[in-house]
């Protein structure tokens, strides 16, 4: 239920502990026992973590930065213990109390801060547009117009809406097709099947690349990566059919018992 | 009663009224120590689940008293196996709420304040009340923002270092089956969460046109229906995975998708794990991991060791590994590192601190944009943007922040690196000339 993706570090094997017995607790909590095994683990952990081996950092570079750093340590943590340090603290909680606290700040996540950034560099051809529905300072979730000026879909005009997480980029934003379209890869609830979206996204593409992919879906949509079932099959076997298929749901109007409202 | 007392620090008392050769520079034994960790450290424990329940425990156990632990989750009955401190008359009671109250049944001595809410709902002064924060938490997104807040409480002197009093310690614990990990964040000491956040693997996604089309693991079928079905049969209602009933009917479409292109393993629990991104908590990983925590929070508060420097793997699913490795700071961190300190006059406009940083021998950073606390205040691009934002290139940044003696503004731009024009994203410290924030408050007290 815990962890999220954990990776082995960087550094080098180094010791190898072996608990024996292979005891396995068991939740009945019973805090006597508990009380008695955690004991024996903190002398046990605070044994084995004091018998390792030193790590061996990564690289030459930053063996140094951890040099730099430690020394940091010493400089700082000299004179005060923490727990001094957490008494004169409370001492000024106390008397802060009665104070009336700061306007509460909106913290920008590391995420919103790189999305800053793409945005900022946004350089869109002219057949995207993009906008802001909740104003200059709500990147997070904004909306994309895309007007193809080549190929089958000349003419429509597609609304895509984008949200992206704080953790950004380490994952990919998500994306929503807000108009409903005949198209081999966006299905009629707005999927859309893109790969830099989901199984190709890596943290150094940006929403740059992600408007060109969906524009490029409109150029050169793909019979080979399916959403509609249909629509792939027909542009793979008819690409005429295909065509003013494409034409009459831009238009407005049935393809098969299907209804598309107009986009052109 | 004293003796009762007595008996129950005993092992406590080993570690904190002692002498030995593994202790910090400034630990100093004795009763007073053990005292003080009692009456004057607090510590924040947040998430109350597999991971929480046993660190409120074990730091109850090892002398804190003054605990907080954060929670929005109510208790599922999957959850009992585990998460110790709950009962089957407990299910769809708050989970913070009775962990504080079990541990304090259990623990004389300790107060426990539970908070049973989104970590997010929290205003950033009340983290700021805790000297430690320990993390049992699930999920990177939940990290990634205490970390955020964590650092955002550092400050830094004039030569870019870390000011200790503003330094807040936080313990991260993180279990996945047999794995686990524990890990020290000194903010400006030693990495933050962003610092190495490629520690992290990123998920694994499908392809959306494999899971329409060509199905071949359990695992497709259940993301077809939660992330394509769903959709097309609940239209405008949005999945909601703590939803048991939401849950069923994906495990139910999925079932049938599985039957259809004959492929076997489709289950409940498997459901669960594909779509919450789980996998199995093992009750001994976790408290494995929250005793490694707790004792770095001991260690950190009393300096009867120091503490471990940085990061803990722990493999239990075939024999045991253990290894601890030592991560290195970014320096150019935007959450934790110093940035580049900027002094300058209030009456600066923002049109004119732009110029300043084109000629800023450390920065050298044109078409800047520039963001101040989620405010964007200048935005080079898209032109619906910098329209918006243009008025305030005539305004005081002094102004556009708020009137604040000094604060953090970050500013992606171009500069150059080896003679080639890069962007770049940089965390700047401005500090306003002559506004002075402690005289403010004294004029203020006065008043
Ligand atoms: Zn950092």
């Amino acid at each position: 239920m815990m962890g999220e993706g954990l990776s082995e570090g960087k550094g080098e094997r180094h010791g190898r502990v072996m608990f024996g017995g292979g005891k396995r607790k068991e939740n009945n909590g019973d805090f006597e026992r508990e009380k008695r095994e955690l004991k024996s683990l903190l002398l046990l952990l605070l044994g084995f973590i004091a018998e390792l081996p030193k790590p061996k950092p990564p690289t030459k570079l930053c063996s140094s930065i951890i040099i730099i750093s430690l020394s940091f340590l010493c400089v700082f943590f000299s004179t005060r213990t923490m727990i001094k340090l957490f008494k004169v603290k409370e001492k000024q909680r106390e008397l802060a109390e009665n104070a009336n606290g700061g306007a509460p700040i909106k913290k920008q996540s590391a995420g919103e801060l790189r999305l800053h950034k793409d945005i900022s560099e946004l350089n869109l051809p002219k057949s995207c547009a993009i906008q802001f529905p909740n104003g200059k300072d709500d990147l997070m979730n904004f909306e994309v117009t895309i007007r193809p000026d080549d190929g089958y879909y000349l003419g429509g005009t597609f609304l895509f809406s984008f949200n992206v997480s704080p953790i950004y980029p380490h994952e990919a934003p998500k994306v929503k097709c807000k108009t409903k379209v005949y198209h081999p890869n966006i299905d009629l609830e707005g999927n859309v099947c893109l790969n830099i979206l989901r199984e190709d996204w890596k943290p150094v593409l940006n929403i740059n690349t992600v408007i060109y992919g969906l524009y490029h879906l409109f150029t050169e949509p793909n019979y080979e990566d399916p959403l509609n079932h249909d629509a792939a099959a027909v542009l793979r076997d008819n690409p005429k059919l295909f065509e003013s298929n494409v034409r009459r749901a831009m238009a407005g109007g049935y393809v098969g018992q299907t209804f598309f409202a107009r986009c052109m | 009663m004293a003796e009762t007392e007595a008996s129950r620090s005993r092992d406590l008392d080993k570690l904190l009224l002692r002498r030995g050769n593994l202790v910090g520079p400034r630990f100093e034994p004795g009763t007073e120590l053990r005292d003080d960790l009692q009456t004057y450290a607090r510590v924040l424990v947040v998430g109350a689940g597999g991971l929480g329940c046993e660190l409120l425990k074990d730091l109850a156990l090892s002398g804190f008293r003054n605990l907080d632990v954060i929670d929005m989750d109510r208790i599922e009955v999957t959850n009992l196996n585990r998460q110790f401190l709950f009962r089957l008359e407990d299910v769809g009671k708050p989970k913070a709420e009775v962990a504080a109250k079990r541990v304090m049944e259990r623990i004389s001595g300790a107060n426990i304040v539970p908070h049973f809410c989104r970590i997010e709902d929290k205003e950033i002064d009340f983290y700021n009340d805790f000297n430690i924060i320990a993390l049992g938490l699930d999920s990177l997104e939940a990290r990634s923002y205490i970390n955020n807040v964590a650092c955002s409480f550092l400050e830094y002197d004039s030569d870019d270092n870390p000011r200790e009093e503003t330094i807040k310690p936080m313990v991260d614990g993180g279990t996945e089956g047999f794995k686990g990990h524990a890990r020290v964040i000194l903010p400006g000491i030693t990495p933050c969460f962003e610092c190495t956040i490629w520690l992290f693997p990123p998920q694994v996604k499908f392809p959306l046109c494999t899971l329409a089309e060509t199905p071949r693991t359990a695992a497709h079928c259940i993301e077809y229906a939660h992330l394509i079905k769903w959709n097309e049969v609940h239209g405008g209602t949005a999945f909601d995975p703590d939803n048991p009933k939401h849950m069923k009917w994906v495990y139910d479409e999925a079932v049938k998708r599985a039957e259809l292109f004959g492929i076997p393993g489709v289950t409940y629990s498997l459901t669960q794990g594909v779509v919450k991104n789980i996998i199995p908590a093992i009750a001994s990983t976790n408290a494995i991991i929250s005793a490694a925590c707790a004792l770095e929070t001991l260690k950190i508060a009393t300096e009867c060791s120091k503490t471990m420097s940085n990061y803990l793997t722990y493999n239990g699913s075939e024999g045991l590994h253990t290894k601890v490795a030592e991560f290195e700071r970014d320096k150019d961190c935007l959450v934790c590192g110093p940035g580049v300190l900027i002094e300058l006059d209030p009456s600066i406009t923002l049109q004119k601190f732009m110029d300043l940083l084109e000629e800023h021998p450390k920065l050298r950073l044109s078409k800047a944009s520039v963001t101040h606390q989620g405010k964007n205040l200048y935005m080079q691009a898209p032109p619906v943007l910098e329209e918006m934002t243009r008025p305030n290139l005539s305004l005081p940044v002094f102004d556009l922040m708020g009137k604040l003696s000094k604060d953090v503004v970050h500013v992606n731009g171009m500069t150059s690196k080896n003679d080639q024009k890069v962007s770049c994203l940089r965390k700047l410290r401005l500090v306003f000339k002559g506004v002075d924030g402690v005289t403010d408050m004294d004029t203020a007290g006065g008043a």
